[in-house]
């Protein structure tokens, strides 16, 4: 997999050094995902091109749902036996791809498993996709991300889309006409499509601010014929005739009964149709499900393996979403993403959809950023971001705290939030403090991926006290 | 009372102009002049203002390709967009929409695309290199009139060369302007304002939006959630006054 230079004494000693700090980090039982790949490019900066890549390469990138996905196709294949490394614990840009390379290989470079299934970021195509070759490439989407970083969908689009081999098996989302164009120069791609009708179609693009509001190539107009999610559905445009391609794996039909989909292969021979279960049902996570099963079976797993598993143990892992019940209070924990409009919208229509009266805590602030006093948040995003979904009876209380809290109580009043549910406030203590869970039946606490300690802690700090109150009464 | 059922805001390329928050800017308009009219102008149709008169001129910042084909669109009206500054419609520019205004916008190859030539800069963009600031500055609307301070981000890819020396838009205190050599952000000519400043620029900033919508003749039209609105522009021009405060990539 593209390992073209020869290793220098300075690879060996990038090698070394970098083995030292795997080591130093495992001892103080730190992650530090991407500090071996930091440490490696201080010595040789091309460690990437120098290091032995595993046989079998398999790169998730996208704007949405790549981390997900990767867990989900990582999964599948080692609960069917294959032996493999994946960046899960690691960073998704250059330095965390190395790290996670490292770690898989013995002093000499050599790696230990000879498959790997990495998150990539979409931006780190460029320093990447050079070095390391994947065998395939799965995107789930594009939409826009954070702005200081990734600029628009159509910037990331042109960085990801230039840097994609000939050879490269692609896998792409045929419901997102963004995504869908990638490398024109590449003419080994599978598409997959849902084209089953879902429960909460829209017959256009859905949210306040769509990342596909007129043609990518010509700027025309846009007709839609529906929208799963935001923008991803189908559309064409009224001046150049730009469609969605045809789709190799369709999603049929969705049993929200039976919690099955069903997957027509219309690249085999008389178009077999094999049914998948799925667990919670959103739309998103229906995407990461259905993305990882086609590029699992484009690595080679049967659909009967794949099924198999999917009844088993292999889901979308707990920690973008969880739940506990205490006292008969329940409590959930959904991911966001900092910076990210779409994420939180579909966080928020998540809440909303579900039953019940709910109080909601949004720690949508980056973290790493408190930490950092000089550090500000650029707050475009949340006019992005749907806080017209929060404009329900059934939300009883919101409560904001972190950096762009203030930021946030202004646009929730622009949306049509009641001000007098809203409370900020300073610190996570406070906020959850603040919680009247006994008003509700649900308290979820929307929070930011960078977050995941901080709001598990925050859930512990709520569940703690509602046993307390109990065991006073 | 307002009479903003007279009132029309024109919002040139909506369906490009919704990058970064700058949305947000509408949508603030929106709620303080509940009985306006707001005309989405898309791509490929001919402007309200070809026609009429309206009360304001919006438009927000865009992709290049976007940018590439506004220019070329907007050479079509030229004249008439122009006898408007001169008569001093109130027009807002914001994130990379000013650059359509100036003489030409050069690509990393070499190649350039023509401005409108409403002010007298160049555009470079030097993707992918990215250029992040926060901005604190004053806008002073007349000679002698009070100061209002604005409080905004930038965030792109370009940097502009030119004059804005007696047409600027604000004298930041914090903060590049037209190039990282250049602490004037933006041009004025009459009421049109164009700036770099890019997201929610009206609600973060409701003394400028008092100016606005008494240029446009809503001077009974109140703030809205003027409350919330102050605490975010304070909170902002606070924290950005800090030393060494930046956004990170």
């Amino acid at each position: 997999m593209t390992t073209t230079d020869q290793k220098t004494p300075r690879f060996y000693l990038a090698m070394l050094a970098s083995k030292a700090a795997v080591g130093a980090l495992d001892l103080t039982h730190h992650r530090g995902g991407q500090v071996p790949g930091v440490v490696a490019e201080k010595i040789d900066p091309d460690f990437l091109s120098h290091i032995d890549k595993p046989d079998h390469v398999v790169f998730v990138s996208g704007t949405n749902g790549k981390t997900t996905t990767t867990n989900l196709l990582s999964d599948l294949l080692v609960d069917n036996g294959y032996g493999l490394v994946t960046n899960r614990a690691g960073g998704n840009i250059c330095t965390g791809i190395e790290s996670t390379l490292i770690k898989n290989a013995a002093v000499s470079g050599a790696q230990r498993e000879s498959y790997a299934v990495m998150e990539l970021d979409e931006v780190s195509f460029r320093p990447v996709l050079p070095r390391l070759e994947p065998e395939l490439l799965l995107v789930t989407n594009l939409y826009t991300d954070t702005f200081t970083r990734s600029a628009d969908p159509d910037y990331v689009f042109g960085i990801m889309s230039r840097h994609i081999s000939e050879s490269t098996r692609l896998v792409l989302n045929a419901d997102d006409l963004i995504s869908c164009r990638m490398a024109p120069q590449n003419h080994n791609k599978v598409f997959f499509s849902i084209e089953a009708t879902l429960p909460d179609d829209t017959p256009d693009p859905q949210g306040i601010v769509c990342d596909l509001t007129a043609c990518p190539v010509c700027g025309g107009r846009l007709e839609y014929d529906y929208c799963h999610l935001r923008h991803l559905g189908r559309a064409h445009c009224t001046s150049c005739g730009l469609t969605n391609p045809e789709a190799q794996y369709v999603m049929t039909s969705v049993d929200l009964d039976a919690h099955t989909f069903t997957v027509e292969e219309r690249l085999v021979d008389g178009h077999p149709r094999h049914d998948y279960h799925f667990g919670t049902y959103t739309v998103a996570n229906l995407y990461n499900l259905f993305a990882a099963t086609v590029a699992a079976r484009e690595m080679g797993l049967t659909p009967e393996q794949i099924a198999r598993s999917l009844d088993g143990k292999v889901n979308i892992t707990a920690e973008r979403y969880s739940e506990r019940t205490v006292e008969g209070r329940r409590i959930v924990n959904i991911a966001s993403k900092g910076e990210n409009g779409t994420a939180t919208s579909v966080a928020f229509d998540t809440i909303r959809k579900e039953p019940g009266t709910k109080a909601v805590v949004l720690m949508l602030s980056d973290a790493h950023m408190a930490e950092h006093p000089t550090e500000v948040e650029f707050s475009g995003w949340i006019y992005q971001a749907d806080y017209e979904y929060l404009v329900d009876p059934q939300v009883k209380q919101v409560v904001v705290v972190g950096d762009t809290a203030t930021d946030q109580v202004l646009r929730m009043c622009l949306a049509g939030v009641d001000p007098s549910i809203v409370t900020q406030a300073d610190g996570i203590a406070e906020a959850m403090a603040a919680v009247r869970y006994d008003d509700v039946d649900t308290t979820f606490i929307a929070f930011c991926v960078s977050n995941v300690d901080v709001a598990r802690g925050a859930a512990d700090m709520l569940a703690t006290r509602i046993e307390g109150a109990h065991h006073e009464r | 009372m307002s009479d903003s059922a007279n009132t029309v805001v024109e919002v040139l390329y909506p369906e490009f102009g919704n990058q970064a928050g700058d949305n947000g800017n509408e949508m603030y308009l929106r709620a303080c002049l509940p009985d306006a009219t707001f005309v989405h102008t898309s791509y490929g149709d001919k402007p309200y203002f070809m026609e009429k008169t309206p009360s304001l001129v919006l438009m927000c910042g865009m992709t290049e390709m976007q940018q590439d084909i506004v220019a070329r669109e907007l050479e079509l009206y030229r004249d008439r967009l122009f006898e408007l500054v001169d008569a001093g419609v109130p027009m807002l520019f914001t994130g990379s929409a000013p650059e359509v205004l100036g003489t030409s916008i050069t690509n990393p190859d070499g190649t350039s695309v023509d401005g409108l030539g409403l002010f007298d800069f160049v555009t470079h963009r030097n993707m992918p290199k990215r250029y992040l600031d926060v901005v604190v500055g004053t806008f002073v609307p007349a000679p002698g009139d009070k100061p209002i301070e604005v409080v905004g981000f930038k965030i792109q890819f370009t940097l502009m060369e030119g004059h804005n020396e007696s047409s600027f838009f604000l004298a930041d205190e914090v903060g590049f302007g037209l190039n990282e050599r250049s602490k004037l952000e933006g041009f004025r000519k009459n009421n049109l304002i164009a700036t770099w400043l890019i997201g929610p620029l009206l609600p973060s900033n409701p003394d400028l939006v008092r100016w606005i919508l008494d240029t446009m003749g809503e001077r009974d039209a109140k703030l809205a959630f003027e409350d919330e609105a102050r605490r975010a522009h304070d909170e902002r021009a606070k924290t950005f006054r800090m030393p060494g405060m930046h956004m990170d990539i």
